[in-house]
């Protein structure tokens, strides 16, 4: 892994067009290492949309998307997560077939240029114990232990969203993009996730999210953007941002 | 340039197709259900009108009103109430709903075998008057060519009330989404039950009409009006107006091409194209479309709900009663074993099934034409007929042969990354249809391909012999795609293809490993299928054939390579003792009732025989949700 401070990931002038409608206007977006980084503002504002850009499941229109200095702005999403770009999804993308472990497994195995001739031949992969290892650490991590024989189709809400943070995890990624982490969670789980987190940046990883729980960013953001009809009308620390009248009236719906 | 006469004489054809159109976009519409049974309910009712008339001799008008009046709009209801309902009741994935209506198409085509044979009809009776105009000098129209524009008139008029105005606004809410409807007080099971008897009654009627200038088998009408479906595509599935104009100008195109002559190879090509103008532009629409109108989105592609890996383990050492099982041919006189010949075959074309749709979660209703072009290739390449490839000795053809066939399972695996679901169904027909079309129905193709066991294997216990060594290749590479890393990586894919690619999955490169495997083991199986029948038969390749197979794979477990090759078995079986078309009709049954049994026969069977067997506590979820530590605890214990 690389230096423990400094931009992870960067998005400049970044532009995303649907036919006339423009999602996303011009956005510059940082995320350090070692930090938390929260997109808030109201639905339809096109935080999804940057995600995704961010992310690799959309095309920007223009604009440039950075991972550790190198311009990643064309690369399909599965090669920017083997070079230590994961995120998770809004709805579940859990493999429903898979196992809790065998989930985990397939991030794992993600970061190595693939075997796919070793595995046509039946060659075993040359690193399962280091691919079971790191799968180990994160089950145990995330307290999946007890889960991980069990196949994912049918597990609750809350446990599918771990089980896809975990094979998040499992890539060993830089920067990892979460998708409202927070819905579909009841409190303890919340409470979970927030030190899961704080876990992650402690390490080292820049984390950007995309939330609506105003609780979960005040605690644990380090930075906030407020994004509002394609623009980012404010960013900073987030009790700065979240005191501002133009935020809380045009992004938050709060009395100001 | 455009002559009269022949833009009349296209007319006829057009206006059938505009009502075939017509009806697949109004059973879509209003059902939700892409019907791929829309053919077969054609070729059916075609067939029942032939008999009412020719056989019972009925007046044409009471045939009419019955067949077509009562008994075709009563079979989609019919079908309606015993196949879709439930489906739609459990909210079965689109997938589900996909093989069900090829499980309607199996049955339909296997009745029709039962019934009435295979041999072509060639006096089905017209529906009404072939009187002829003279509209300008030289130029006639066809009394019933007027009459069926008439029929897509008054069609449009009624799908353009039921589609546009408030009832119009209705169904939208009833496709768009059918439980808010049912919550708003929509009667969606009345809506869907109009959708199926219109549909299936303009089904039947576009049967009854072409049935006359074809040959009525359970095969060629039903391909025939399965084409038309081009102009529902070219629609997007949603505008009745489009889908008419395109129905006419491609019937009258390729009425209008007949006016050209070519030599050669031209002229062969020329040929094909003034028969099979719908086949092409139902490849052309699929090609440039970027998504078809299909409700429900969403999962439409993942064939998981067909699947069921690993829920129930394999027993133990089945392979070794496998082995015994095949070895038994071996003992027998010519006659049967010439019949066991082709249970490896089948078995290896089922198998390339399982690992696309089953394994790779892609949908594919071609595969008849990978193991056709198999065939062809096999039997040019031990003739030397290929010029560019020196000769290849015998033994080894029909590998070879299998390995380039891999190039069109690359082509196709192309259109597979952005197609899903339907959309990719469709595409993969449309290919196996241009192969049928434009090379096994050649004449330059396929006379004087000459093809049988390979010189070494010419006995015919040492053919069945080569063809285990072949199957057996084929079921260890199927094994290693099944397992390990790249196993699991296929799974993801089918499973969730923004999720795999998310956890780092190459997925357009693993959809190409797919298809490139299938199609070589479709290939081979194509090349054994003809070698045991000692001739290449262009209606073993037919297009029709692929969703014969396709819906015995659905049957037998679409994840399971060992139901492929029991399927094959018991395909053959059946047809051997029962007779020809009965496998069909089990198939077809089968797969109609898959709603009740999901997961497949085999399936069914392990579940059962799990079901008393003692369990491996590990495989259960927790009752309980634990908390971490209680997790941890847990877990030291279990170790």
């Amino acid at each position: 892994m690389t230096a423990d401070r400094g931009p992870r990931l960067e998005a400049r002038q970044v532009v995303c067009t649907y036919g006339e409608t423009v999602a996303v206007d011009r956005v510059d977006l940082v995320a350090e290492a070692g930090q938390i980084t929260v997109m808030i503002g109201p639905n339809g504002a096109g935080k999804t949309t940057l995600f995704n850009a961010l992310a690799g499941a959309v095309l920007p229109t223009s604009g440039t998307v950075l991972l550790d200095g190198e311009d990643v702005t064309r690369l399909p999403p599965d090669r920017r997560t083997r070079l230590g770009l994961s995120r998770t999804f809004q709805q579940s993308t859990v493999f429903g077939s898979l196992t809790v472990e065998e989930n985990l497994r397939v991030g794992a195995e993600s970061r190595r240029r693939d075997g796919t001739t070793r595995g046509l031949l039946g060659l075993g992969d040359r690193r399962d114990g280091e691919s079971s290892r790191v799968v180990d650490e994160v089950l145990r991590e995330l307290g999946l232990l007890g889960l991980r024989r069990v196949r994912a189709s049918g597990l609750p809400t809350g446990t599918l969203r771990l089980v896809e943070l975990g094979r998040a995890m499992c890539t060993r990624p830089s920067v990892l993009l979460l998708d409202e982490p927070a819905s579909g969670l009841d409190d303890a789980e919340t409470e979970e996730l927030r030190q899961t987190l704080g876990r992650l940046a402690g390490r080292g990883l820049a984390l950007v999210l995309v939330e609506h729980d105003l609780d979960l960013v005040r605690d644990s953001a380090d930075v906030v953007y407020v994004m509002v009809d394609g623009r980012i009308l404010a960013s900073g620390a987030p009790a700065e941002v979240i005191a501002r009248a133009d935020v809380r009236t045009r992004a938050l719906g709060l009395p100001s | 340039m455009l002559t009269l006469d022949l833009a009349l004489a296209g007319l006829g054809i057009g206006a059938v197709a505009a009502l075939a159109g017509l009806g697949h976009l109004v059973t879509h519409r209003l059902t939700g259900v892409f019907n791929l049974a829309f053919g077969a309910i054609a070729m059916f009712i075609a067939y029942l009108f032939w008999w009412a008339v020719r056989i019972e001799h009925w007046p044409i008008v009471l045939a009419a009103v019955v067949v077509l009046g009562v008994v075709a709009p009563a079979l989609g209801l019919a079908l309606d109430i015993v196949v879709y309902r439930p489906l739609q009741r459990r909210r079965a994935a689109p997938a589900e709903l996909l093989a069900a209506s090829v499980g309607v198409f199996v049955l339909l085509v296997g009745t029709a075998f039962a019934i009435w044979g295979g041999q072509p009809r060639r006096d089905a009776p017209s529906l009404v008057s072939s009187r002829v105009f003279e509209v300008a000098s030289g130029a006639y129209l066809r009394l019933d060519t007027l009459i069926d524009l008439a029929a897509v008139a008054a069609v449009a008029v009624v799908a353009a009330v039921l589609l546009r105005t408030r009832s119009g606004r209705t169904v939208r809410a009833v496709v768009e989404g059918r439980e808010l409807a049912e919550l708003v007080g929509v009667n969606t099971a009345r809506i869907s039950a109009i959708g199926w008897a219109a549909g299936s009654f303009l089904a039947g009627l576009s049967g009854v009409l072409l049935a006359p200038t074809l040959s009525l088998d359970p095969y060629t009408l039903t391909l025939v009006v399965l084409e038309t479906m081009a102009v529902a595509v070219i629609a997007g599935l949603s505008r009745p107006g489009i889908a008419i104009v395109a129905a006419l100008v491609i019937g009258v195109g390729q009425s209008e091409l007949t006016q050209f002559t070519f030599s050669g190879h031209a002229g062969q090509l020329h040929q094909a194209l003034t028969t099979n103008l719908f086949v092409v532009f139902l490849f052309g629409a699929l090609l440039l479309r970027r998504r078809l109108d299909e409700p429900g989105g969403g999962d439409a592609g993942t064939t998981s709900g067909l699947a069921v890996r690993r829920e129930v383990d394999t027993p133990r050492g089945w392979w070794i009663a496998g082995i015994a099982v095949f070895a038994v041919p071996l003992m027998l006189d010519t006659a049967n074993l010439r019949i066991a010949e082709q249970v490896p075959a089948l078995a290896m074309i089922l198998a390339s099934i399982v690992v696309l749709s089953g394994y790779g979660g892609q949908i594919s209703l071609g595969q008849a034409g990978f193991a056709g072009l198999g065939a062809l290739l096999g039997a040019k390449l031990s003739a030397g007929q290929i010029s560019q490839i020196p000769h290849v000795p015998a033994i080894f053809a029909f590998p070879v042969g299998a390995l380039l066939v891999v190039p069109v399972g690359l082509l196709t695996s192309f259109l597979a990354v952005r197609r899903r679901g339907l959309f990719l169904a469709l595409t993969t027909f449309a290919v196996g249809a241009l192969i049928g079309r434009f090379v096994f129905a050649q004449p330059e193709f396929v006379t004087s391909v000459r093809i049988g066991p390979p010189g070494l294997f010419r006995r015919d216990d040492s053919f069945y012999a080569y063809e285990l060594v072949c199957l057996g290749g084929a079921l260890l590479l199927i094994r290693n795609l099944h397992r390990g890393r790249l196993g699991r990586a296929l799974v993801a894919m089918r499973d969730n293809e923004a999720g795999a690619r998310a956890s780092g999955i190459d997925v357009p490169r693993l959809k190409l490993v797919v298809f490139a495997a299938s199609a070589a083991i479709a290939g081979l199986g194509g090349a054994l299928l003809a070698a045991g029948a000692r001739a290449f038969d262009a209606t073993t390749f037919d297009p029709v054939q692929s969703l014969l197979w396709f819906a015995t794979v659905v049957v037998f477990g679409v994840d399971s390579a060992s139901g492929a090759v029991i399927g094959a078995g018991v395909l053959v079986l059946l047809d051997s003792a029962a007779g020809q078309g009965i496998s069909i009709l089990a198939v077809g049954l089968a797969a109609v009732l898959l709603g009740r049994m999901p997961g497949g026969i085999l399936f069914a069977l392990r579940r059962s025989v799990a079901a008393v067997l003692p369990r491996d506590a590990s495989n259960d979820p927790a009752p309980v949700r634990l908390s971490p530590v209680g997790l941890a605890l847990a877990d030291r214990l279990r170790r």
